[in-house]
C-alpha cells in the first residue's frame, strides 16, 4: 500500500533518467565515443534501461507484506483416485513392452506416460500434497524430466552404467513414492 | 501524485479486488488447460508431419548422442568425427538422455522418438498457466496466457530447425518460475524439492534457458532479500543443502562443459561478429510475431508493474526475465557480445504474461474475450504459416540424403575426410562414420564450439570457393545439397567447385551432390 512518505513518480522518474544519462555520458566518454551514432546508440539503450529501472523502483516501492498462506485442504480420496489409473497404465505399459515392443501404441501412448508422466506424478503426489489434482497432473512431466535426469547424472557420476533395467528401477521408485504417499493418505482418511 | 497513463490508472483503481495469493489452488476449470496442451502439441508437431519427411537440422546430433549413451551406458564426452574429432559435446545431456530413456522403454531407435520431443515442447502452455495463475489469480486470464504460449510461432520454428533443447528448456522455464514463486510464499520441503527439480530440469536441458533462469531468479532473490532479509534468508538456507545434493552432478557437468569450451566468455565471444546484419534485424522486427509481441509487451508489462494485486516477487521475476532478454538481444548496440537471434525466443514468455496483464485493463468481459480471441487467432495463423514454411525449408533427412550417405560408406575409406554444408552435416555425422568438416558460419547469429572454430571456418571457406585448405585438411569428398536453402548457398558452392579441375562430381541424386577431390 502507498504511504505519504514515498517519493512521487515524477521525482523517481527524473532521478532515474538523470542517473542513467550521466552513466551513459560517462560510458561514451570512456569509450571515446566511436562512430557517428555513438551518442544516439548510447541514449537509446540507456533510455531503455532507465525505463526498466523506473519500473523496478516502482515495484520495490509497492512491495506488500506477504499474505497469510491459505491452503484449502484436498481430500485424500481425490489423490487416491489417481492411484488406480496409475497402476493400470504401468501394468499396460509393461505388458505392451513385453508383447509388442516397438509398436505405435507403446511409442506414442504408453512409453511417454510411463517415462514422462508416472514418475513425476509419483513425485508431485508425494511432494505437493496440498495442491489440487490438476496442478499435480500439470507438474508431472517437468518433475519426471527433472527427477530422471538427476538420477541419470548421479549414476553417471558414480560410474554406474545406465541401462533399461537400472532406469526402470529408478522410475518405479519415483512412481512408488506417489503410491505410498497416496495410499497412506487414503488409509489415514479411513 | 503518481503519473499513470489513463488505462493503467483505471486498472489500478479497481482496488476492490484483493491481492493475489500465489499459493491459491487452481480451480476445477483449469482442466481446460489439457485441450490447450493438445492444441500446442498439434502445432509443434506440424513441421514433422507436413511433408513426407520430418523437418530438422540439429537433431542428428542429439540422436547420435542418445545412440552412444544407450550403447555405452555412460554420458559421452567427445563427438568422434565432428570437425575431425576436435570438439567435445557442447550440448547438455538432458534432451539426448530423454530420447534414450523413451527409446529404451518403447524399444525403438532414438530417431523414432523425435516427435515425442516436439510434444514435450507443448508443456510450455501448462507452465504459463501455472505462472499466470500465481501472478493474476484469475483463471480466464491464466487460460488466455496459456493459449498465447501454445500458439507462439517461435516454438514451431524451433521444431523446424530441430532445436529441441531450446524448445524444451523454454517449456520448462515457466514451471521453474511458478514453483519458485510457490516456494517463496509457502516454504517447505515439498515445495522446495519441486522448485529445485524443475530448475534442474531446465539447467540440464538447455544452457541458455539455464542462464535466464539463474539470472532472473538471482535478481528476484536479491530484491526480495533487500526488502525482507529476515524471512528471505531462512528460505534460501532451506534450499541450499538439498540443492547441493540434487544438483552436484549437474553443476559438475555444466562446469566441465563450460571449461571445455574455454570458459563462458570464450563461448560467448566465439563468433567473429555479434552485430547482426541490418537485413537480419529488419527481417526479425518486421515479422508479424515481433509486431504483435511488441504491441502487447510494452503496455502489458507496464500494466503488470502497476497492478497492485500482483505479488511483487512475481513482477520482479517477469521484469527481470524481460530485461535480460532485452539486454542480450540488443546489447550488441553497446558492444555486449551475445547472439541477437538466440535471445529472441525468450520474449515468448513475457509476451504471454503481458497479454494476461493487458486483459486486466478492460472491465468488459466482451472486450477481454474479443482481444484474447483476436490475439490467439493471429498467433495461431502465423504459427501454421511458419510450420508450413519451416517444414519445407529444413527438410534435410530424406531418402536422398540416406542414399548419398550409403554410397559414401561403400566408396570411401574410414580415414577419408569429408566436407559438408551446414544443413546436411549433423545428419551425415550420424549416418556415416567418417572424419567430417561441417561448414558453420561464424558471423551473424551462428555459433560453434570454440574448440572447433578453425575446422568450421576451413569448411566454410572451402565451400565458399577458397580451396587452399583442401590439401592441408586432406579432404577427399565434398557433400552439398543440390539446391534449396543451405549455408553456404548451394548454387554459389557449385559455381566455385566447377572452376576447380581437381573436383569431380562422383554421385548425384535430385537432392545431394558428392564431389571427389583429385590430385
Amino acid at each position: 500500500m502507498m504511504s505519504a512518505s514515498r517519493p512521487s513518480a515524477l521525482s523517481v522518474a527524473l532521478s532515474g533518467v538523470a542517473l542513467w544519462m550521466s552513466v551513459g555520458a560517462l560510458l561514451v566518454w570512456l569509450t571515446g565515443g566511436e562512430g557517428p551514432y555513438a551518442w544516439t546508440r548510447a541514449m537509446v539503450v540507456l533510455s531503455g534501461l532507465a525505463a526498466y529501472m523506473l519500473l523496478l523502483v516502482h515495484v520495490l516501492l509497492d512491495i506488500q507484506t506477504p499474505l497469510p498462506v491459505k491452503v484449502a485442504p484436498v481430500g485424500p480420496h481425490r489423490r487416491a483416485a489417481v492411484l488406480g489409473p496409475m497402476a493400470l497404465i504401468l501394468v499396460a505399459a509393461v505388458v505392451t513392452r513385453t508383447a509388442w515392443p516397438g509398436s505405435a501404441l507403446l511409442l506414442f501412448g504408453l512409453a511417454p506416460l510411463a517415462v514422462l508422466v508416472l514418475p513425476g506424478l509419483g513425485l508431485s503426489i508425494a511432494l505437493l500434497k496440498r495442491r489440487s489434482l490438476i496442478e499435480q497432473l500439470l507438474q508431472a512431466a517437468p518433475l519426471s524430466i527433472g527427477g530422471l535426469l538427476v538420477v541419470v547424472l548421479w549414476l553417471d557420476l558414480l560410474g554406474v552404467r545406465n541401462s533399461l533395467e537400472v532406469m526402470a528401477v529408478c522410475g518405479l521408485t519415483l512412481t512408488g513414492l506417489g503410491f505410498l504417499s497416496g495410499w497412506r493418505d487414503r488409509r489415514d482418511a479411513v | 501524485m503518481w503519473l499513470r497513463p489513463w488505462p493503467l490508472k483505471r486498472a489500478s483503481e479497481r482496488s476492490d479486488e484483493p491481492p493475489v495469493d500465489p499459493c491459491a489452488m487452481l480451480p476445477a476449470g483449469a482442466i481446460w488447460v489439457f485441450p490447450i496442451l493438445i492444441a500446442a502439441g498439434l502445432l509443434r508437431i506440424l513441421p514433422l508431419v507436413w511433408e513426407d519427411q520430418p523437418a530438422g537440422v540439429d537433431f542428428g546430433l542429439y540422436v547420435l548422442y542418445a545412440e552412444r549413451f544407450m550403447a555405452s551406458g555412460t554420458l559421452p564426452v567427445t563427438i568422434p568425427h565432428l570437425q575431425l574429432g576436435s570438439a567435445e559435446w557442447q550440448y547438455l545431456p538432458g534432451v539426448p538422455a530423454l530420447l534414450a530413456l523413451l527409446s529404451w522403454f518403447a524399444s525403438v531407435d532414438p530417431l523414432d522418438t523425435i516427435p515425442l520431443a516436439a510434444l514435450v515442447g507443448s508443456l510450455e502452455a501448462g507452465g504459463v498457466l501455472l505462472l499466470a495463475w500465481r501472478l493474476f489469480g484469475r483463471l480466464e486470464v491464466a487460460l488466455v496466457s496459456s493459449l498465447i504460449a501454445a500458439a507462439m510461432p517461435t516454438a514451431v520454428e524451433m521444431v523446424g530447425w530441430g532445436g529441441y533443447p531450446n524448445l524444451i528448456g523454454l517449456a520448462l522455464l515457466p514451471f521453474a518460475y511458478a514453483n519458485a514463486l510457490l516456494f517463496w510464499r509457502q516454504p517447505g520441503i515439498g515445495s522446495g524439492l519441486v522448485a529445485l527439480l524443475t530448475a534442474f530440469a531446465v539447467l540440464m536441458v538447455h544452457h541458455l534457458s539455464g542462464l535466464w533462469l539463474v539470472a532472473s531468479l538471482g535478481v528476484t532473490c536479491l530484491t526480495q532479500l533487500l526488502v525482507e532479509p529476515r524471512s528471505g534468508l531462512p528460505k534460501i538456507a532451506l534450499l541450499l543443502p538439498a540443492g547441493f545434493l540434487l544438483g552436484l552432478p549437474a553443476m559438475l557437468k555444466t562446469a566441465t562443459s563450460v571449461a571445455s569450451m574455454g570458459g563462458l566468455s570464450s563461448f560467448l565471444t566465439g563468433a567473429e561478429r555479434f552485430s547482426p546484419t541490418e537485413r537480419f534485424v529488419t527481417n526479425s522486427l518486421e515479422h508479424p510475431t515481433a509486431a504483435i509481441s511488441i504491441a502487447v509487451l510494452v503496455p502489458g508489462l507496464a500494466a503488470l508493474t502497476f497492478l497492485r494485486r500482483v505479488p511483487s516477487e512475481g513482477k520482479v521475476l517477469v521484469l527481470s526475465h524481460t530485461a535480460i532478454a532485452i539486454v542480450l538481444a540488443f546489447g550488441w548496440l553497446v558492444g555486449i557480445h551475445f547472439h541477437h537471434w538466440r535471445a529472441l525466443p525468450f520474449f515468448s514468455l513475457p509476451t504471454a504474461i503481458a497479454v494476461g496483464a493487458l486483459l486486466h485493463l478492460w472491465p468488459s468481459r466482451l472486450t477481454r474475450a474479443a482481444v484474447a480471441m483476436a490475439l490467439v487467432a493471429a498467433m495461431t495463423g502465423i504459427a501454421i504459416q511458419e510450420g508450413q514454411r519451416v517444414s519445407k525449408e529444413y527438410r534435410v533427412l530424406t531418402p536422398a540424403l540416406e542414399e548419398a550417405a550409403a554410397w559414401l560408406k561403400r566408396n570411401s575409406g574410414p580415414e577419408d575426410v569429408i566436407v559438408t554444408s551446414n544443413r546436411v552435416g549433423f545428419h551425415i555425422l550420424r549416418l556415416l562414420e567418417r572424419p567430417l568438416l561441417v561448414a558453420i558460419p561464424l558471423r551473424d547469429f551462428y555459433s560453434s564450439h570454440p574448440q572447433a572454430l578453425s575446422a568450421a571456418r576451413d569448411a566454410m571457406a572451402i565451400l565458399e570457393g577458397d580451396h587452399t585448405t583442401l590439401e592441408i585438411r586432406r579432404v577427399r569428398y565434398i557433400v552439398i545439397r543440390a539446391a534449396g536453402p543451405d549455408v553456404p548457398d548451394p548454387m554459389a558452392t557449385r559455381t566455385s567447385i566447377s572452376r576447380d579441375s581437381r573436383l569431380a562430381l562422383v554421385f548425384e541424386n535430385p537432392e545431394v551432390l558428392v564431389y571427389r577431390v583429385g590430385p
